[in-house]
């Protein structure tokens, strides 16, 4: 059997679809009159998900800033200010710039060339989703010396001793060390929710491997050889 | 006083309004024209029902909202492969997308046993078979080959030269052929 053989196989479904309607057209009709389920959308799900990111990252690095900028001085809490000041920052340009990059994408350019740039974003959102989890125990350890501080005046050094702020770093380092393992042999528990799949397909860089293969893929398409 | 500039601003706003309706029509007239476009390519994407269906209310919504950058100086269909294709595409590459297209394919697409078309039956059957095992875009350029798309117009859709496409389409006709014939030497043999 040759591809011209698959044609026939392609037109009989054609006509089968043309005949089955239901929910298909319906769709059609709730499109026409403008009373499609938007939120349904999954360009629209992640254009909320970086709002919201942006919106979060603006009023962590007001806060973080304006506790900066009155605890600059004092140098233990002031270090740990300015790293958590710097990765609010961060993220909100990384989700700005995905952000840009969706804005910018109009589906009815070339499909290579849109599913390169769309490849792109993926890759860059699990790369950054990567960094956040990875240095998550960072800012965990960071974060229970400022928010304390910052709220209720409370200076965890004096209070529990280095020792502890030490400790919650390690405590840090072994939530996520043990959430990988676990994220790598993929129990069934696991698999079954979509949430901590997702979770444990970018903490193991599974997302970033993903990205990384599909935009090979493209890339190898676009080339002429 | 102001009754002329308030006149001004009703004519404006009744004619965006006019424009906005004539729009929609020509919207919904283009669409019903080309729907098949959005049937067939749900289908090669999505074999599951649910899924299909909403990957055709995705397409739906994403031909809406890009047609006000539609060149009218340009093909609709041509258009309309790009935006949908695209949908469809981005739709297939999450994960979940990834991991439902082992599910069953819908029967009623199958031709009934009752027809007389055993043939038929397996032809689609051998077809899904071929789109499984190819790539998003693989995929994209066999379904307008399908569609007798000439190799300008595929070029066009997907962004690449004519000779990409030539080249990749001979690549496919390899690769399908050499993939059908195991199949169908074991289908002879049952015979």
């Amino acid at each position: 059997m040759e591809l011209d053989d698959l044609k026939t196989a392609w037109n009989d479904i054609g006509q089968r679809l043309e005949r089955m309607d239901g929910a298909l057209r319906q769709s059609l009709r709730e499109a026409k009159s403008g009373t499609l389920d938007r939120t349904r959308s999954k360009l629209r799900f992640v254009r909320l998900v970086l709002w919201y990111e942006i919106a979060a990252g603006v009023v962590a690095a007001l806060l973080v800033g304006s506790y900066l900028a009155e605890h600059a001085r004092t140098m233990r809490f002031a270090g740990p200010a300015a790293v958590l000041h710097l990765c609010a920052i961060l993220a909100i340009a990384v989700a700005v710039r995905q952000l840009v990059g969706l804005a910018g994408i109009d589906y009815g350019g070339p499909v290579v060339a849109i599913q390169h740039r769309l490849g792109e974003l993926r890759l860059l959102r699990a790369r950054a989703n990567r960094w956040l989890l990875i240095s998550s125990p960072l800012l965990w350890a960071l974060l229970v010396i400022v928010v304390p501080h910052g709220l209720f005046g409370l200076d965890v050094y004096r209070a529990f001793g280095l020792p502890w702020v030490a400790g919650n770093l390690a405590l840090g380092i072994a939530v996520v060390t043990a959430a990988a393992g676990l994220a790598r042999r993929s129990p069934a528990w696991l698999r079954d929710s979509a949430f901590l799949r997702w979770l444990g397909d970018d903490l193991t860089g599974r997302r970033i491997a993903a990205a990384s293969c599909a935009l090979d893929e493209i890339t190898s398409f676009e080339a002429e050889n | 006083m102001n009754a002329a500039p308030n006149d001004s601003r009703e004519e404006s706003v009744s004619a965006a309004r006019a424009r906005q309706k004539h729009d929609q029509e020509d919207f919904e007239a283009r669409l019903d024209e080309h729907r098949g476009i959005v049937f067939k390519l749900a289908n090669a994407y999505c074999r599951a029902r649910e899924e299909r269906d909403h990957l055709v209310q995705e397409i739906c919504l994403q031909l809406w909202r890009a047609f006000p950058r539609y060149d009218p100086e340009r093909r609709f269909s041509t258009w309309m492969y790009r935006v949908a294709l695209n949908t469809a595409i981005s739709f297939a590459r999450t994960r979940q997308a990834r991991e439902r297209r082992s599910v069953p394919l819908d029967e009623s697409l199958v031709p009934a046993t009752s027809e007389p078309v055993r043939a038929s039956v397996e032809r689609v059957g051998q077809l899904y078979r071929v789109m499984d095992g190819l790539g998003e875009l693989e995929r994209a350029l066999l379904l307008l080959y399908l569609e007798e798309h000439s190799y300008r117009d595929i070029a066009e859709v997907l962004g690449i030269s004519e000779t990409n496409v030539g080249t990749k389409l001979n690549r496919l006709k390899l690769k399908i052929r050499r993939e059908l014939a195991p199949q169908e030497e074991a289908q002879d043999g049952t015979r």
